[in-house]
């Protein structure tokens, strides 16, 4: 174990080769061509021994990924908004196909207008592919995450999609512990998928499948991705066993006791915590709840920590046009005839474009919630018209 | 999903590995993760729905279907290419005895007629001939005649020579006269002598008469020709006119055993316009040839008419294969069609662009070759010339069909494409990829 200095990147691709990627495949777009880059130059460098296949889009990117996939081998790419968006009709395919593929978004506004900038209307959009949905709000989460999807995804069989914040992690350079390949071997073991493309014994994959036999390949995946979630939660477990941090399926953050709960996914997560302990400080009864794992979303869990609050403010790094935050609608449905549930749940939106939430935004959030606005209609926060 | 759920499958169920019964799935464990056939696809034949068949077929390029003589060049060059000078020589030998002659003065319709010639520049087939002319070689061998006959052949142009050679080769006793000292006629004496070397011409000739034919200079014997000969060949009435004459006792055996249209040979010689003014060095040589494999056709008591339409070359019924004629006499099937491979019929977007040779390469070439002395260095020109042959209408093995084939249903071995028709939809891509036109489209017959 050694700490590096690095940007939110390159922790991407040490994450990667850490994992033992064997093959990857990826196309660079801002602000994700930083870990396609680094990738090409490990494996150039012989320190990750791995195929890299440059493409010609994302679409191919993630095509020959799954190919790869299916003959057995551990696989990896990274995309960005536009990029994801490409690949749409391949994460329904590697969902169906049932390969454990661990991809890192790096979250971009949606074009148009065009942007570059943090904002999770990409992500957010691929919800109901199948894959699993992590939001990382820390770049050591990330790298830690892209090892432990491997360990999910690879017994579930389902793929794994980590969102990491561009430029708020993506270019941020801090200290990221880069643990030893063999520690990380000893948590995660070689993959064996048990089926996969072999010449020797030719099979057709994903052939036609008449309506006598297709619904019940969905309820597998549905009951599959409902273990993920106590898979995820033992595999968080096992490697805080290993390496001292785990991270949770979402992360309760002074939710005791409190009474107002903030809950939000990504990077403005640290920023809610920073407010959340001012707050504290001067005695008033504020948490924060980080959510991890969107799918599958961990209900359980969500409606524990939200038990003691009077009030939730949900603030949405993205927007469902027409109905409001992508989160504040998952928080809703979960609480939904569960005994937490009969609580205002307050949707702001907040940060699209990358703009940024800052603690002062953070206080016009509490303030607003205090004043018991109306919850029918999301709330923009900062708006400037 | 339990790590025993995943391994699941690996086992197919009994009875529906290699079948096409529908799989009865009661429970939920009974699943695959994955959708994934039980066993192979082998069980599905899906060559049933094909409409379109393809088929390799061999073709005939524009060269050969252009030569007087019956020259099979592509199949020369290709030989060349694959390294095998002594085949690619043999192959050019088989059909015209004079190769360092028409490598020099012929007129060329091959070139003329070259698709490449339409894309980019001929191939300069002539002087790949001359230089493949220089390597010695074994020559066909035909089977045993029933009776040898004997044949007096008059004069030593480029026909009598041809018609000399072919009939020494197909067992019979060939004498030939001549009026002069040195041998060639009209390769010696005409027009186009000032263009070839008398060592080029004599070497040649020699190859030709060498233990095989007896020759008689100065007009010697000329006058008692009489009835010594079974057929009388060459300048008989006048000096610009070949002739053909049957002896009676040939005629009387004849009448007896054949069909009485296949005694009209002689006349059908004779009245062949060809025969008046072969000037042409290439038009000469295929008469001769044309005459003498006819004529040993006529005593094996083959139909003349028949075996004219199975060795002519491209539809052509001046134009002669000796390799078809000896395949003829040994039963041995050739396949190939007689179809020309045309420009429109070549798929170019599979060919590419490539310089001619500096003519000045092809000289060197020769010269390295006469003295039996040569390396592949040497020849690296002739071999590039050769190499830019679009081999129209023979496969050389380019692999276009094996690659593009969606089905991979082609497989390659020895040189040679199989296509499994058991899996083949007849979608016809390898038609469409195959630059030479080897691959033909036909229909299943209902």
């Amino acid at each position: 174990m050694k700490y590096q200095i690095m940007n939110g990147n390159s922790a991407v691709a040490y994450g990667a080769m850490l994992s033992r990627i064997q093959v990857t495949a990826a196309y660079p777009i801002s602000p994700q061509t930083g870990i396609v880059e680094t990738l090409a130059s490990l494996v150039a460098s012989e320190q990750l021994d791995a195929r890299y296949i440059r493409s010609e889009s994302e679409h191919a990117a993630l095509s020959s990924v799954i190919a790869a996939a299916e003959a057995g081998v551990r696989t990896f790419t990274a995309t960005s908004a536009q990029g994801l968006a490409l690949m749409h009709e391949l994460l329904h395919w590697a969902a169906g196909s049932r390969v454990p593929i661990v991809m890192v978004n790096v979250s971009r506004a949606m074009a148009v207008p065009q942007s570059m900038y943090c904002d999770h209307s990409d992500v957010v959009a691929q919800r109901d592919t199948g894959w699993l949905q992590v939001f990382c709000e820390q770049t050591q989460e990330v790298l830690d995450t892209i090892i432990q999807g491997y360990k999910v995804a690879e017994q579930v069989m389902l793929p794994v999609m980590i969102n990491m914040d561009g430029f708020y992690n993506s270019y941020t350079t801090e200290p990221i512990i880069i643990e030893d390949v063999e520690d990380v071997d000893r948590y995660l073991p070689p993959h064996d998928p048990g089926l996969r493309l072999d010449t020797e014994a030719p099979r057709t994959f994903h052939g036609g499948t008449n309506p006598d036999l297709y619904m019940e390949f969905r309820y597998r995946m549905w009951e599959d991705m409902n273990q993920a979630l106590s898979i995820a939660r033992k595999a968080d477990e096992e490697f805080g066993e290993v390496f001292g941090r785990s991270y949770g399926l979402v992360e309760a953050y002074r939710c005791a006791d409190a009474e107002l709960i903030l809950v939000g996914a990504g990077s403005l997560v640290g920023t809610l915590k920073e407010v959340v302990d001012d707050y504290r400080s001067r005695g008033e009864r504020i948490g924060v709840l980080k959510i991890r794992y969107l799918r599958p979303l961990p209900r359980q869990e969500i409606c524990q920590a939200l038990a003691s609050a009077k009030q939730i403010a949900v603030i949405d790094r993205n927007m469902s046009t027409g109905m409001g935050g992508v989160f504040w609608q998952e928080i809703c449905a979960a609480l939904h005839g569960s005994e937490a549930g009969n609580k205002p749940v307050l949707s702001f939106i907040a940060g699209l474009g990358g703009r940024d939430v800052t603690p002062d935004s953070v206080d016009q959030i509490v303030n607003m919630a205090r004043s018991d606005p109306t919850q029918d209609m999301p709330i923009w926060v900062e708006l400037k018209v | 999903m339990t790590s025993e759920r995943k391994w699941q499958l690996h086992i197919p169920l009994k009875g529906h590995a290699q079948t096409q019964v529908p799989t009865q799935i009661t429970t939920l464990e009974d699943y695959p993760y994955k959708s994934v056939s039980l066993a192979s696809t082998r069980a599905n034949l899906t060559g049933l729905w094909r409409y379109w068949r393809p088929v390799y077929q061999t073709k005939r390029a524009p060269c050969d279907a252009n030569c007087p003589v019956g020259n099979q060049v592509v199949e020369y060059i290709q030989a060349l290419l694959a390294g095998q000078w002594h085949i690619a020589a043999s192959i050019l030998r088989a059909e015209n005895p004079l190769p360092a002659i028409t490598g020099r003065i012929c007129h060329r319709p091959c070139e003329m007629n070259c698709n490449r010639r339409q894309y980019d520049t001929r191939i300069a087939i002539h002087d790949i001939e001359a230089a493949l002319a220089e390597v010695p070689i074994e020559t066909l061998s035909f089977p045993e005649p029933e009776r040898t006959r004997t044949v007096a052949v008059v004069g030593s142009g480029p026909a009598q020579l041809t018609f000399a050679h072919f009939l020494a080769q197909l067992h019979h006793q060939v004498t030939l006269f001549d009026a002069t000292e040195a041998l060639g006629g009209r390769l010696r004496f005409g027009p186009q002598a000032r263009h070839l070397s008398s060592a080029v011409l004599d070497a040649e000739i020699e190859r030709i008469v060498s233990g095989r034919v007896k020759v008689r200079r100065h007009g010697e014997g000329l006058a008692q020709l009489g009835n010594d000969f079974d057929v009388v060949f060459g300048i008989l009435d006048h000096p610009e006119r070949l002739s053909l004459h049957i002896s009676d006792r040939e005629q009387a055996e004849a009448s007896q055993q054949t069909e009485p249209e296949e005694l009209m040979l002689g006349s059908q010689v004779d009245q062949s316009p060809e025969i008046k003014t072969p000037l042409r060095v290439s038009d000469a040589i295929g008469y001769g040839k044309w005459a003498a494999l006819l004529l040993d056709a006529y005593w094996r008591r083959l139909n003349t008419q028949a075996t004219l339409a199975d060795i002519q070359i491209a539809g052509n019924r001046q134009i002669v294969s000796a390799t078809k004629y000896l395949a003829l006499l040994t039963g041995h099937e050739l396949q190939r069609s007689e179809e020309v491979v045309t420009y429109e019929k070549l798929h170019l977007d599979m060919l590419e662009p490539q310089p001619a040779m500096d003519p000045g390469h092809m000289v060197q070439a020769q010269a390295a070759m006469a003295t039996d002395l040569f390396s592949d260095q040497d020849l690296k020109h002739v071999i590039r010339e050769a190499g830019r042959c679009f081999s129209c209408g023979r496969c050389n093995d380019c692999d276009n069909c094996w690659i593009f084939c969606p089905d991979a249903v082609i497989s390659h071995e020895k040189g040679r494409y199989t296509i499994d028709y058991d899996y083949c939809k007849g979608c016809m891509l390898c038609a469409a990829v195959c630059p030479r036109a080897v691959v033909s489209t036909t229909t299943e017959e209902a």
